[in-house]
């Protein structure tokens, strides 16, 4: 049976002070709820260099069937423009040192999106265009540049990639594991 | 000066950005692609126009300020347009 949410379990901004940071989205809407804290990186205007979530995520001791998937989705005020990210991890056992794990790409270029208009081949993981304000846009990447095993932590580099970005808001990022 | 560096075109996008953006929620269908291409321009023109501006300033104010309180009285007359002093 398929599984998850697997929510981070720590989640730090790594890097310069103003350019990631914990932060809230506010949509616009009329609705009573409009506030959703997340992962927020700066806008493109405000980044200088890349920058980096290090994320932790504990697997069951059982896993649930499925394959194993990276689940992001992004929420920003704005109708234009793109934002690179980069998975890159590796399963890590108890008795192992996290901070010494080799950490394994799988590229800003999702398995699959939905919403947006990211696009494959330009490393834009996520794209706003018109009436993409407030909306939630997800990327999925298969975990596949390792193994993710039961009772093991998965160790993540959520890199930002500041070249390939140019979105002009800050945008907040809700990242989980599932299987599916 | 020269043609201006990511970097820079960066910091004079990020105050424009933070106003026009964030807090008016307006021209929210440009990303930073867009607005560099503007910053240039901008640059590009205040260069190639800042002699004839600077040889065309009145006496006795050219002749008693350097170059950048020139450029501060560009900056606050401009900003005066702007409706930020």
């Amino acid at each position: 049976m398929a599984g998850g949410p697997f929510l981070p379990s720590s989640a730090y901004p790594v890097g310069t002070s103003g350019e990631i940071f914990p932060n809230t989205h506010l949509g616009a809407g009329a609705g009573a709820a409009v506030e959703e804290e997340g992962l927020g990186v700066a806008n493109a205007t405000d980044l200088t260099g890349d920058r980096v979530w290090s994320l932790r995520f504990q697997m069951p001791t059982t896993l649930p069937t499925g394959t194993a998937t990276f689940r992001l989705f992004a929420l920003a005020a704005i109708e234009a423009g793109d934002l690179s990210v980069q998975p890159l991890w590796a399963s890590v056992a108890m008795d192992e040192d996290p901070s010494s794990a080799t950490l394994n790409d799988e590229t800003p270029d999702p398995d699959s999106r939905t919403g947006g208009d990211g696009s494959d081949g330009d490393n834009s993981t996520f794209g706003w265009a018109t009436a993409d304000d407030d909306k939630y846009i997800e990327a999925r990447w298969t975990l596949n540049a390792d193994t993710v095993i039961a009772g093991e932590l998965i160790v993540m580099e959520l890199r930002i990639v500041d070249a390939d970005t140019d979105v002009a808001a800050v945008t907040t990022l809700f990242p989980s594991v599932i299987f599916v | 000066m020269a043609v201006l560096s990511r970097a820079e075109r960066k910091q004079i996008a990020s105050p424009w950005v933070q106003k026009i953006i964030k807090e008016l929620r307006q021209s929210q269908n440009l990303n930073f692609t867009d607005l560099e291409a503007a910053v240039q321009y901008t640059d590009d023109w205040i260069d190639d126009n800042q002699s004839d501006w600077s040889t065309g300033l009145p006496e006795p104010f050219k002749a008693n300020t350097d170059a950048d309180a020139k450029i501060l009285l560009f900056i606050y007359t401009a900003m005066k347009r702007g409706g930020l002093l």
